[in-house]
This record gives structure tokens, sequence and C-alpha cells, in this order.
């Protein structure tokens, strides 16, 4: 419809502007129609451009034509925008506007400026061609690191309630981070069983689901910035020392609750939403890393993901001398489509295997070598950064991950 | 009664005993030796008269006995020899006893043989009993013809099961030593409420000997389901006496002093005993300790008419558990268990015994008490990671809850003072005939449970356990309970030429006295019948052997009262969060809670009763005796807990609207918006719906000591079943977390939580005593034939569910799709009620005794599991590998 509409306003220009090139009597040649087409980058996904403007400066005669955004049309992969009744002759052009796209379901969106100097735009040249080349919306949210180790209290205590997870924006757009759901597995690296069905091709089985809330394009994340989801979002210097300050966190893991054996701390920070949690107690990281963690677009709605993504499976328990086929009932299920970011985290002693498929994480991470490593404490695995700063993502966290590296929120 | 006493004047009497035992042999037939005419029977004290006839000779026989022909002699005492003879043999397994109901007999030497650190290393000796390691680091309950799975809903055989030590039992009904709120392991693996005695603070030392009632015990013990322990002290001697053991795990130190005066039928014993044990030897932070004091006094008074004998015991005994964290390992010095057990007991006991031939034959008084002084504490540094609370409220209505500092050191004790006196009076009564040995049994007991401790005692400002849903009560709050019984049985034996005819019959009725009029037990008498009967055949000859065979069969009905705590459980405060607000400003932090209160007594409780069934036939030809047993015991009304949901309401408040910045005190709830929220608690109170089914085989073969080799064999064992069933509907809520809230229904199941497991066991002892040589050693083949176990199928499905707001609805189909009902179904799959069998196992122990310096020391060492037969098996594909580690232990006994 829209296209329609923008088709049939081009139409009545076009004609009009010819009526009137007929009448001038210009010695320079004056170029009916001039299209300047404008290449977005080939991976946004459904593209939509707004508050754009072309202007062509004619070197020669500083005289400037500007067109409205509105008169672009879409073409293939990009936009064109017909410029008319043009004199010929050498132009530098521009284009700026803004992009609004999603990416991998992600909505992103991007203000832009692209420059042409020096085309010459004549009887038998009257294309301008420009590319978007001033972002690459390359990469998108990942996980840049996760801190489930806790800290030790001065009495040498262990203490969890300062755990989070930072996702930051490596693409070079801003992009909406609600809808993102933290995915925990629901099958631990440590423990290998042959579950039948075995999904784990096109799905991640879940066991828990928080998702920052909105109404999709609530929460924007510039490119490069990160978002702090703490378990609980307060200062935890108050109560305990050795810890950190994660009351200025973006969102919290909250956890409702009626019952005081489990009360939740709501720190100021918006909390996640809850879809789906294994356990009514408080919910906390794995503290040793036995359970792989992701973050996925949520591309259906709640009842539909609570109603129709979840499965059972049967694997044979093996313990001592006893040995029975096993059912594990309820276990959610994520398409590997919507996971933008997957780690395995493991301990080396305990390892069995990874849970998320290797197109997501071929490798696996850790804090601590042995399981209940004394020495894990305070240790996030943190995502290594190339020369431009960028966190590398070759989908194997082996390469991809600083393991034990010193939380960085401690440092603040 | 003046005619009886005449004619008693003209009567001859006598007493016929066991020539090795020196025990009475009832129903013995005395006849005239000339004419073989039956004059009489001897009677329960082996006693007889006849008419004074001056020249009779006298034929006394019974059967397993050699025939006696002699002249009467005034008062006299008639020895009668065994068939086969075993004088002077040493026996050092359990033997089957030879009265009409199963029982096995322990004497000492069998347990210096054993080398026990505590009653539990006994149990071995039993049919279907295999060595096991000491495991002193939690309590020892007993679980006789019981495969166990540890369940505490299956606990109450091993409570229905009474231990008497010289007549006195040893209650357990007023134990309230439990962490209230506990969940660590520390705490609950040593949790001993409503499961009995604990066999580990029994000190085995001064043991004479030990009936290990597994059958059906008279009525005139009561107050059990599933057994009867009886233990005899050593009495009188002259030895200074000292015990030194070690094994892997345990140090003992064991001291006495007897004393005896002849003439002055006096004798004394005073005992102490000293262990310690670790879990692990390499850790010294978990240990045990029990030191046991005991004086005995017997004085008895011997008249012409009468016999009187008083008993005085003093006892103290002393159990510690300890469990410390290693400094070590972690940095909380702080933390630590520790459980005292003082338990302080008397007995006085005043038996009268006639001597004159009349209806009245003896009479018993005893009374016993003992007040325990016990203490749990638990002391742990505290570090909460989350805002908690101290919910405070003893009563019903919204609250604020105290927030709990993110560290402090808790403490939390348990303080019980369980008092207990039990007075029984009883009286043997006999009426005179010629043809029946009879004797009738009337008695009558009351016992009383009180606690006079302060209970759970901690500072609700600083709990160990946070969270807790009970709060402080005082014990002495809580009724003392009253149970009052009365008895009646007759013993009868019938000599007659086709055999020997036995019966023992009795009823005992209880009941339960200061329990107020709600209760269903109020003025309720509970009847337990039972019964045994025995025929024994004459003597014949087999092999060339003198052979008896006996065939001895019982029914009887066993009623156990409810503990204390069963009784009186503590009130249950179901607290919910109406808000729970955080700031960084702890001043202005507020928790509000809505608390409701709930008693959880069930008035509806009833005792728990086992009806045992049993038939046994006991073959000795030559003195090699065979003892099979068939039983099957069937007790439905167990006790157990059992959840119970119901929906509550509350406000919660929305707290987002509060600014934080411009608070200057914690949140007025007034301003705040509320939705009132139903949600469904659960708790758990006390049923009687446990089923324990107990079915098998019990048998013993021991041999004659052969010859040359001077060995014996006794081979013994069992097969046993034993099925566990719940017959209460269950209940379940999920604890997953849907949009947010917890799943807001529960599910309930039928006939659920039910298992079986089988087991059959032979037991091959070699036992070979070398007097020459005062060396004695046996080697023991244990072979387990196989385990089974297997659960008892149910449904993933629930026959009905609690919706949030308390309805209760029939389970559809299609339920099973539903986003939140498809939770209650469970996960149970088939193989998981497939039976796991476990297969043959054998253990080889190795024990010798050997005597030293005319027998003043004696060195005794054991080896268990000094060789083993496990063999690797397979299980659904895998292969299972077993392993066994042999134990060790050495002592040193020395007389002076």
């Amino acid at each position: 419809m829209k296209k329609l509409f923008l088709k049939s306003i081009m139409m009545v220009a076009a004609m009009a502007m010819c009526l009137t090139s007929c009448k001038s009597d210009d010695p320079t040649p004056v170029i009916a129609t001039t299209t300047v087409s404008l290449e977005v980058p080939a991976n946004l996904e459904n593209p939509a451009l707004s508050n754009a403007k072309a202007t062509l400066t004619n070197v020669e005669t500083q005289k400037v034509t500007t067109v409205d955004g509105a008169a672009f049309v879409k073409d293939g992969n990009g936009y064109a925008i017909a410029c008319n009744n043009l004199e010929a002759g050498t132009y530098n052009v521009k284009v700026t506007g803004h992009l609004d796209f999603t990416l991998k379901g992600v909505a992103g969106q991007k203000d832009f400026e692209v420059n042409v100097a020096n085309v010459a735009i004549s009887e038998n040249s009257h294309n301008v061609k420009l590319t978007v080349s001033t972002f690459t919306a390359q990469g998108g949210f990942v996980i840049s690191e996760i801190f489930f180790t806790g800290s030790k209290t001065p009495e040498d205590k262990s203490y969890s309630g300062d755990q989070y997870i930072i996702i930051t924006n490596n693409s070079d757009v801003t992009l909406y981070a609600d809808s993102i759901a933290v995915l925990e597995s629901s099958f631990l690296t440590t423990d290998k069983q042959d579950y039948t069905p075995d999904i784990m091709s096109t799905h991640f089985s879940v066991q828990a689901c928080y998702m920052i809330p909105g109404t999709g394009k609530s929460v924007p994340v510039e490119p490069g910035k990160s978002l702090t989801l703490a378990v609980n979002a307060i200062n935890h210097k108050t109560e305990q020392p050795n810890s950190i300050d994660l009351s200025g966190a973006d969102f919290e893991f909250f956890d409702v609750t009626s019952n005081p054996n489990f009360t939740d701390v709501d720190g100021a920070a918006p909390n996640l939403d809850k879809w789906f949690c294994y356990t009514a107690t408080i919910y906390q990281f794995h503290s040793r890393g036995f359970n792989s963690m992701a973050i996925a677009k949520m591309k259906t709605g709640k009842e539909d993901w609570l109603t129709n993504y979840v499965y059972d499976a049967t694997y044979l328990f093996v313990f001592g001398d006893f040995s029975k086929e096993m059912t594990k009932k309820g276990i959610y299920k994520v398409p590997n489509e919507w996971i933008l970011d997957g780690v395995n985290l493991s301990v080396e002693s305990m390892r069995q295997w990874n849970v998320l498929d290797a197109s997501i994480d071929a490798g696996w991470t850790y804090c601590g070598k042995v399981d209940k490593d004394e020495t894990r404490f305070n240790k996030s695995v943190i995502r290594k950064q190339d020369a431009n700063g960028k966190y590398i993502d070759t989908n194997n966290s082996s390469n991809d991950f600083i393991p034990e590296a010193p939380a960085s929120l401690f440092n603040k | 009664m003046v005619a009886q006493c005449v004619v008693a004047q003209s009567l001859a009497t006598g007493v016929v005993l066991d020539g090795e035992s020196l025990e009475p042999v009832v129903g013995a037939t005395i006849s005239n030796a000339q004419n073989g005419k039956v004059l009489t029977v001897t009677q329960a004290d082996g006693s007889f008269s006849i008419p004074k006839n001056g020249d009779i000779q006298l034929r006394i026989s019974a059967i397993g006995y050699k025939a006696l022909v002699t002249a009467p002699v005034a008062d006299g005492r008639y020895l009668l020899l065994t068939e086969v003879s075993q004088l002077g043999e040493v026996v050092v397994t359990a033997q089957e006893n030879r009265g009409l109901t199963t029982s096995s007999r322990i004497e000492k030497h069998a347990m210096e043989h054993l080398q026990p650190s505590s009653f539990a290393d006994i149990l071995e000796l039993l049919p279907g009993g295999r060595s096991a390691d000491p495991s002193l680091n939690a309590p020892n309950n007993i679980h006789i013809r019981e495969l166990s799975t540890g369940n505490s809903n299956y606990a109450t055989s091993s409570l229905g099961t009474s231990f008497v030590i010289d007549g006195a039992p040893v209650s357990t009904n007023a134990n309230m030593q439990y962490l209230a709120g506990a969940w660590d392991d520390v705490a609950t693996k040593r949790d001993n409420t409503n499961a009995g005695v604990d066999m580990r603070t029994i000190s085995t030392d001064d043991i004479e000997r030990v009936e290990v009632v597994r059958g059906i015990p008279s009525v005139e013990y009561g107050d059990l389901t599933s057994g009867l322990v009886k233990i005899e002290r050593r009495r009188g001697g002259h030895d200074i006496r000292f015990r030194l053991k070690a094994d892997m795990g345990s140090k003992l130190f064991y001291a006495a002093k007897d004393f005896e005066w002849e003439q002055r039928r006096l004798t004394l014993n005073v005992s102490a005993d000293y262990l310690d044990a670790k879990a692990d030897p390499r850790n010294s932070y978990e240990n045990y300790k029990r030191l046991t004091l005991s004086t005995r006094l017997h004085k008895s008074w011997e008249k012409e008419a009468y016999a009187l004998a008083l008993t005085c015991n003093l006892d103290f005994t002393k159990s510690l558990d300890n469990d410390k964290e290693d400094v070590d390992q972690t940095y909380s010095a702080e933390d630590s268990y520790k459980s005292r057990y003082d338990r302080y007991a008397i007995l006085s006991a005043l038996k009268l015994n006639m001597k004159r031939s009349s209806w009245f034959k003896s009479a018993e008084l005893s009374f016993s008490t003992s007040l325990e002084s016990d203490l749990i504490e638990r002391t742990r540094l505290v570090q909460l990671s989350r805002m908690t609370v101290a919910p405070l409220s003893k009563e019903e209505g919204e609250n604020d809850a105290v927030i709990l500092p993110f560290k402090y050191i808790g403490h939390h004790k348990v303080e019980g003072m369980p008092l207990n006196a039990f007075a029984k009076l009883n009286a043997r009564l006999q009426v005179p005939n010629n043809t029946v040995s009879n004797t009738l049994l009337v008695g009558a007991d009351w016992n009383l449970d009180k606690n006079y401790g302060r209970g759970q005692v901690f500072d609700p400002l600083k709990p160990v356990y946070t969270g807790i849903s009970s709060r402080q009560r005082s014990l002495k709050d809580i009724p003392a309970n009253h149970r009052l019984s009365f008895y009646v049985e007759e013993n009868l034996k019938w000599p007659t030429a086709i055999g020997s005819f036995e019966l023992a019959a009795g009823i005992r009725a209880t009941t339960m006295l200061n329990l107020s009029k709600d209760y269903t037990m109020n003025g309720k008498f509970y009847w337990d019948p039972r019964a045994n009967i025995g025929y024994s055949l004459p003597k014949f000859t087999l092999f060339g052997q003198p052979t008896f065979v006996r065939l001895a069969a019982g029914i009887g009905q066993h009623t156990k009262m409810p503990t204390m705590e069963q009784l009186f459980p503590d009130m249950m405060y179901i607290d919910f969060i109406q808000l729970n607000y955080y700031h960084d400003n702890p001043d202005y932090r507020r928790i509000n809670l809505m608390t409701y209160v709930v008693n959880p007594r069930n008035t509806a409780l009833e005792p728990a009763r086992n009806l045992k069934k049993e038939i046994t036939l006991d073959v000795n030809v030559g003195g090699n005796r065979l003892s099979v047993t068939a039983f099957r015991e069937k007790m439905t009304s167990g006790f157990r807990t059992q959840s119970y949901y119901r929906t509550y309401q509350y406000k919660q408040y929305d707290a987002s609207g509060i600014n934080a910045a411009t608070l200057t005190a914690p949140p007025a709830l007034a301003d705040l918006p509320y939705t009132v929220v139903n949600e469904l608690a659960g708790y758990g109170n006390y049923t009687n719906g446990s089923m324990t089914l107990k079915e098998g085989i019990e048998y013993t073969l021991e041999t004659k000591r052969f010859p040359v080799i001077l060995t014996r064999l006794t081979i013994n064992g069992a097969y046993f079943r034993t099925t566990y069933d719940n017959s209460i509907v269950d209940s379940y809520r999920p604890s997953q977390v849907i949009d947010n809230r917890q799943i807001q229904y529960v599910g309930l199941y039928a006939n659920d939580d039910g298992s079986v497991r089988q087991s059959f066991n032979t037991n091959f002892t070699l036992d070979t005593d070398i007097p020459r040589l005062k060396l004695g050693f046996s080697v023991s083949a244990q072979c387990l034939w196989f385990t089974t176990s297997r659960r008892k199928e149910v449904s993933n499905y629930p026959v009905q569910y609690i919706a949030p707001d308390g309805s209760i609805h029939d389970w559809q189909d299609s339920d099973a799709d539903d986003m939140y009902l498809r939770w209650l179904v469970r996960d149970y799959s088939p193989s998981q009620f497939e039976e796991n069998r476990v297969p043959f196992a054998m253990n080889v122990n190795i024990k010798v005794t050997k005597k030293l310096f005319g027998d003043r020391l004696h060195i005794a060492m054991f080896c268990n599991k000094l060789l083993d037969y496990t063999p690797d098996y397979v299980s659904r594909g895998t292969t299972i590998r077993r392993h066994v580690t042999p134990y060790f232990g050495l002592e040193m006994n020395i007389k002076l």
C-alpha cells in the first residue's frame, strides 16, 4: 500500500517535471530523470527507510537540489529515488536518513549519511549509486560476560547474590534488547545422558527463561553498549563488603513469591519477565557453571511458548548398582534460530558434553578446573575483544572467551 | 481352702530342673516307676507335689530328656539330663529358643566372640542378619524381619520394637529431639524422633543374655508392634574385668567389678564403659562418644514358704554426637552440631516366689523410671544472600516481619527432658492339676511419658534455619502420655502318650489416658489377643539318633501407641509475604506478612497395629537341630506424615509506585495499591496410612560339635519379603514457576509410595573350639543369594487436583495438555517400577579368640569381609562393579 502510494506520487511528480522541462529553453542539457539509488547492507531484514533526504549539489554552479525521502521507493534490497530535470554536470550527492530493520529478528535502527563526490550526470549517465557503508550491521547481541561464581565473604562463606550476566550490542547499529530472553540449559554439561528425542540440533532445552520486558522497541542499546542483568540489583557492598554494587544494573532476575522461605530482594532495576523457571525457590546461576547459558529473541508470545514449546524426554540413568529408564517431563525448548548467542559452561574435571548445538557454541569455557574449585570466586568468563574493541564471536567459546577472568564489575 | 491346707501336709514336693542350665523343666511327667501310673506333671516353675507314699520310686520324664528313676526326697531337686548332652558347650552363635514363640537367644560367649561395640552389632546373629560395618555417627535403629528403606514414613517397625533391660522398658515416646526447620544433613541424619531406640546407646559389656523375640511375645509385653528385645545383665561373681577394644572406627574401654556375698544372698555389680567412635578415622571433627555407668544390686531372701528377690539397678548413659566443620577447610570455626543424651534410669523390682504348692505361685512388682537430659546444639555462621525475614508472630493476622541481618551467628538448641515412669504388677496363679501343667498370668502396667524440656530454643532474630515454620513452644505444655494396660495369659503344657501339647494364650488391653475428648483414642481400649500353640512328638529314632519334632504356630495382635510428637505436633505457622520492599537504607526496608496458624494435630490418629502369624517346625536329630519358621506380619496402620493443602488469602501489595528517593521511613501500607491473592499451602500431619507387610522364612540349622575336628556348623538365614504401601491419598504441588508464579495446582495421587523388597541369605558359620589350646575360631561365609527391590507401580496422573481457589476437580485426560495442569503429570517411567535385582554376593568373616594365663587374659580379633566374592553384573546394559573393604578389630579382655 505504501509502495503503491509512493509510486503514484512519483508518477505524478515525474509528469509534472516533464511538462516544465519541455518548456525550458536552457543551453545546458537538462536530464529528465536522474535515479539516485541507495544500497543498504544486505543482511538487514525488513529495512524501512525514514527521514531520508537526497541532496545533489552541482559542483560548478553550487546549485543544490534536494529530494525528500518520501519519494524513495524500495528497489530490491535498496531504495531508489528519481530526481527530475537536473542540469547535466558534475554533482556531489549525499543521502541521509534513518533505517529501521531487524537483525536475526532483533529490531535495530541506524541514522546514516552517505556521500559520493564528482558524479557526472549526463544524458548517457543518469544513475547515481550510493551504498550505505557507514555501518555493516554485522554481529548483534552477544553475551560478553557471565559472572556465576559469586564472591566470598570476609568469613570465607560463599555469596551468590551478586551474580550477573552482561549482554552487549556487538554491532554498529542500535539494537533493541526487549523480548530477548536469558536462557539456562535444562541439561548439565557435567551429566551426559542420551536424551530421546535428541533435539539439540534444532532446539535448546531450557530450565529457566527470563525475558527483558518491553513493547519490542523499548530498550534501545547503542552499538558497543551493554546491559547488565543482575540476579539481585542492589548494592551488595552494604551487606557484603567483598562484593560489588549492582544497584545500577539494567534489569534484575526477581522472583516474586509469597513464601517467606524464599524471599528475593527486589532492587531498583526493572524486573525481568519470568516466563518459566524450574524452581519456586530463589533463582540463581549454577555457581560452579554446570549449565550452559544463552540469549534468544523470543519470536512468539508467552502463552504460545509456554503451551507449545515443551517436550518430554527419556533417558537411561545409571548410578552405582542402579540403572533405570527415566523420563524428564516438561522440558521447555527454544528453536536454535532464535538464539543470538550461547555459551557452554563447565568444569574440566567434571565435563561430559556440550548442551548447546555446535552451530551456537562449538566450545566451552569455565571458572574453576575442578569441582567446587575454591579459587573460582570473583571470576567470570569474559568474551575476548579484537583490536577495535569488538567482541570476537566465532561460535566457539573455547576461542572466544577468557576463562577465569577477574569479574569486570569488581574493578569499577 | 482349709481342706487344701490339710491335704497339703501329706504331700511330697519337689522341683525338676534342667541338669545343665538349672532352669525348670515344665510339663515333665512324674509317674510311679513300678506301675507306670502318672501321678502329676511339673508346673511352670518345675515344681510338683504328690501324695506322700513311703516306698514309691518316681519316674520323671520329659521330651528331650533322659528319664530319671529315683526315690523321692523331701523338697527334692531332680536334675534331668538332656537326651543329647551339650554340657560345657561354648556357643558363639545365636540359638533358637526352645520356647513357643520364635526368638533368638544370644549368650555372653557369642558376644565375646562377636566383639561388638554396641547392641547394633549383635543383630548380625539373627536369621537374615549379616555383618555390617558399624556406623556410629548416626542413630542405629532395629529392623526385625524387615528390609528397611530408611524412609521415615515406615519407621513404625523400629519404633514398635521394645527394648526391655532387666525388666525395665526403654521408652522413646517423649523424644522430641529434632531441630525444627533443619534441612542440612548434619542435623537430619541424626534425627531419631519416632524411630525407636538408638541401639548405639546400649552397651553390650554387661549383657549376660539377650533374647530377641521375633515372633509373638507374651501379653506381658506391650506398646510394641514388631518385636521385643529382652536384655539380662550380669549378676554376681567376684571378678574385676577390663575390656579394651579397637577397630577401624572406634575404641572401647570397659571396667567392671563384681561382688557377691553368697551367705547374704547379695550381689553387686558395678561397671563403666566408654566408647569413642569416629565416622572416618582421619576426621576427628565428626565423632560419637558414649559413657555408661551401671550399678546393679540384687538381694534375695529364702524362707521356708517363699523366696523374695529385690533388684535395684541404677544406670547412667551419656552419649554425644559431635560434628564440627574442619577449620582448615572452611573458615567458619563456629559451625558445629552437638547432640547430647544423658539418661538416668532406676529400676526396683520385687519378686515373690511361693514355695508351697498352692494356687498362688509368684508375684512381681516393679517400678522403673528414667529421666533424660537431651540437648542438641547447632551453631552456624549464617550469611544470607538475600533479604530474609524472621517471622515472629504467633497470632493469626497481618504483621511486619523482622528483616534478618545478612550476617550473624545463629544458635539453635533443642532441650528435651523426657521423664518415663513404668510400673508393673503381676501374679502367676495355678490351678492344681495332675495332668496339665498350667499357669495363669494376670497383671497390669502403667506407663507415663512426659517431657519437661524447653524444646526448640533459639533467638528468632538469629535463627540457624531461616524460614522456620514453627515457633518456640515449651515441651512442658504438652500433656503427659499415660498408658494403662491389663493382661491375662494362660500357659498350659499337657504331656500325653502321643506327645506333648503346649498353649500360651492371652489378651492384653491398653488404653491411653489423659487425652482430650476429641481424640478418637479417648477412652478406647485396644485389645491384643495373642496365642501360641505347640505340639511335640514323642521321641523316636532316626538314623540311630534320638529325634524330637515340634510344631508350633502362633497368631497375635500387637499395638503401639502414638508418640508424644505424633499426638501433639508443633503448631504450624504459615506466612505469606504481602509486601517485600528493599531499600539501600536498611531502615526503610519492609516485609509485611499475613500469618495463618494451623494446628496439625490429627485427633483421629490411632495406634499402629500389627497382626503376626507364624508357624515353626523344629527338628532335633541327635543334637543337630533344624528350626524353620514361616511368618506373615501385616501392619496396616503404621504412622506417616501426610501433606494437606488448603487455600489461603493474602494481599499482594504493588510497591512499584514507591519513590525510593523521597522515602523517610518504610513505606506505609495504607497508600499502597494491592490485590487479594489466593495461594495454596500445605502442612503435614500424622496419619495411620503406612502399611508394612513382612513375609518370610527364617531357618537355623545347628549341628553338634563334630568330635575330632571340634567344629560346629551353623547354617542360618532367611528369606524376607517386605512390602510397603500407603493407603492415603498423596498430594504434590509442582515447584515450577510459570509466568512469574509457582504453579497454583496441587495433584492428588492414589496409593502412592509403595515398594517391595526381597532378600535371601545364608550364613555358614564353622566354629572351632579347642579347649586344650584355649583357642576358638570361626569362619563365617555370609552369602546373600540375591536382593531385589521394586517400586510399586503408580500412575503418573493424579486422580484429582486442587485448583487455586481450593476447589477439587476430577482429572480429565485432556488436562495433560493444559499449560499448568500438565505439570501435575509426574515423570515416572515404566522401568522405574521394574524389579532391581542384585545377584549373589559373599563375604567371609574370620574371628579368633585365645585365652591366656589361666583364662585371665582373653585376646580376640575379627576381620570381616576378609575375602569376598562379589562378581560384576549387568543391569540394563550397564556393568555394575562392586567393591568390598575389609573391616578389622582387636580386643583384649582381662579378668582378675
